[in-house]
């Protein structure tokens, strides 16, 4: 089944997105806001320079993402926002519930997580990331952070406590995780194209999910995964060394054929310690 | 001096693997040698393997039926769709059965050389493949040639990529016999029909560099191979991985930029890798994994997984650089 990398998106919820060192021509991001648009909710866009937002806005207007950007702008339904209104000190529900009461069907922010982070100390920023998640769960708000790789692997602890995804334009990597508490299983959901240009984030985010596994098995579902390189399998592999070292099991289901071709043609069904499931989740 | 009576090659039980190549005359005497070499094995606790075309896996297995499933047979066709699949399968035959029981794994089989020509070379070059990549193992291979039938061609490699000749009564060392670097470094690539390019390719991208220009190599890839292939074949998307871990390998391992070509003909494609470094020297790369079963943390290499998704990988220098070329036949 192949996915459409360039319309790529991040999920609903709270995620963070790594992307280079231009954003505002991210695929994921375009695409986040496009569903947004389409499903009447409201997207805030904050930290963007005028000239950034002009470029998402051009990229947002194409005809193939079915956007009536000049309705949506004259409404109010899309905006530039500055990093104050969405990060204050306190409050940020008000934010949420006055784009509600404007009869908007739901609320969508996204802000560069790197300036948030500069502009509090790490115990704030964890308590706002707290406060985010929180309010996504309460509210019909999707928060997308942005966020540049050398961040996300700065920081990967946090990133991983709070966002239930991390996205680039070539790949989805969430988390979801099941029982709160030790044992708990954790799954991870990947998506898009897994290659040389991700691997070392595929192998961070695996590793932090194995050793949250524990004694439960770690699932990876791979049914949304378009591309599998080598160096992706190795990733996956050197991850999950000490988990299945220790007698853990690594679950992978959902491949596709081409997915399940190379993890057989490689042998990693026969590797102790993962088990591949085939057909049907 | 007793022992001298063991320096007769046919009674020598080679330490590590062996690979003989033995021409028969006729049906009958395929039958009679092939039972005669395995069950001196399975005698001795070995485990057997027959991948033989026609009717002979079936009539060897029939005069070997008392040695119940020790001895296998298998079909032509699920070992060899390519040569570092095949090398793969024996690889894992191989340990496995030494996991179980066995001292030592016998195979008799033949070479499934294609129809078509061009991709003779390709095979001959899996002849002597063999020859490194069992090295580590005691496998003790017999492949079968039909003296009468094989082309001149067929039986020259034959005689170029095994250390010794059987016959239905000795065995014997192969002057003949070239080793496997020697023998990949020389010759007929089998690319010549399509590097003959005179017809310019379908597809150039040149200045090649970072990660982002990989996932646009690869979807133009895609879709300029997507026009020539039978929608649902696997053939295509294999082709693109190939070609991907091969870029990947270029862009990390040699000096880009590096430019990717495409030419394809009715029968088959062909994608050239070229980067500007000085490449490596090294013809057996990527055709095995050694170990992978035994050391799990040994990590896969992409090449072995690109020789694995494509008929054949050779490597040139031009005046650009270092060539990685790929083919595939397209069906």
């Amino acid at each position: 089944m192949p996915v459409d990398v360039g319309l790529l998106e991040a999920p609903a919820g709270h995620a963070l997105l790594v992307c280079g060192s231009e954003p505002q021509s991210s695929a994921t991001l375009t695409a986040w806001v496009a569903t947004g648009l389409r499903g009447g909710e409201k997207v805030l866009c904050a930290g963007m320079t005028p000239y950034e937002f002009a470029s998402l806005l051009d990229r947002v207007g194409e005809p193939r993402h079915g956007v009536a950007l000049a309705d949506a702008l004259s409404a109010g339904q899309l905006r530039l926002a500055p990093a104050e209104e969405l990060f204050p000190t306190d409050d940020h529900e008000s934010v949420v519930v006055a784009a509600l009461g404007e009869g908007w069907a739901g609320v969508r922010v996204t802000g560069p997580a790197g300036q948030a982070l500069a502009r509090m100390s790490p115990v704030e920023y964890d308590s706002l990331e707290g406060t985010i998640d929180a309010l996504c769960s309460r509210y019909p708000l999707s928060a997308l952070c942005r966020c540049d790789s050398q961040f996300v692997r700065m920081n990967l602890a946090l990133a991983l406590a709070h966002h239930s995804a991390v996205a680039e334009d070539t790949a989805v990597l969430s988390v979801r995780r099941g029982r709160s508490g030790p044992g708990a299983e954790v799954e991870l959901n990947l998506a898009g194209e897994l290659d040389a240009s991700n691997a070392d984030l595929l192998r961070e985010l695996v590793a932090q999910a194995a050793a949250r596994s524990g004694p439960a098995p770690l699932t990876l579902d791979l049914e949304a995964v378009a591309f599998l390189s080598v160096g992706s399998v190795r990733a996956l592999l050197a991850a999950t060394d000490e988990l299945r070292g220790g007698g853990g099991l690594v679950r992978v289901r959902g491949a596709g054929p081409h997915v399940l071709r190379v993890l057989q043609l490689l042998g990693v069904e026969q590797l102790p310690g993962f088990k591949v499931e085939e057909g049907e989740p | 001096m007793i022992g001298s009576a063991a320096t007769s090659v046919r009674a020598v039980r080679p330490a590590g693997s062996a690979h003989d190549a033995f021409f028969y005359d006729d049906e009958a005497e395929l039958v009679s040698v092939a039972a005669a070499f395995l069950s001196e094995g399975l005698d001795h606790g070995d485990r057997a393997l027959v991948v033989c075309g026609g009717e002979r896996n079936r009539l060897i297995v029939e005069a070997l039926a008392a040695y119940g499933s020790r001895l296998s047979a298998i079909g032509q066709r699920d070992v060899y769709p390519r040569a570092a699949r095949a090398i793969a399968f024996y690889r894992r035959f191989t340990e496995r059965g030494l996991e179980v029981d066995a001292p030592r794994i016998r195979i008799f089989g033949e070479v499934p050389f294609p129809e078509d020509r061009r991709r003779w070379p390709e095979w001959g070059r899996f002849e002597s493949v063999c020859n490194a990549a069992f090295a580590d193992l005691p496998l003790w291979s017999v492949c079968a040639y039909a003296a009468g039938s094989t082309p001149p061609d067929v039986a020259q490699m034959a005689r170029l990529t095994h250390p010794t000749l059987r016959t239905a009564r000795d065995r014997s060392a192969n002057d003949a016999y070239v080793d496997p670097v020697a023998y990949l470094s020389g010759g007929d690539d089998g690319l010549e029909a399509l590097r003959a390019t005179t017809a310019p390719a379908v597809l150039t991208m040149s200045s090649l560099q970072s990660g982002e220009d990989l996932q646009r190599a690869r979807h133009r890839l895609r879709s300029a191979l997507g026009s020539a292939l039978f929608l649902g074949s696997g053939v295509g998307d294999d082709f693109v991985t190939a070609a991907t871990e091969v870029l990947i390998n270029a862009l990390t391992h040699g000096r880009p930029p590096v430019t990717v070509r495409l030419w394809l003909d009715a029968q088959r494609a062909l994608c050239a890798v070229t980067d500007r470094g000085a490449g490596f020297d090294d013809p057996l790369v990527g055709y095995w994994q050694a170990g992978f079963r035994a050391v799990p943390t040994l990590p896969p290499s992409g090449l072995w997984l690109a020789r694995q998704l494509c008929d054949d990988i050779t490597f040139q220098r031009t005046v650009e650089g270092f060539s990685v070329r790929l083919h595939t036949t397209l069906r």
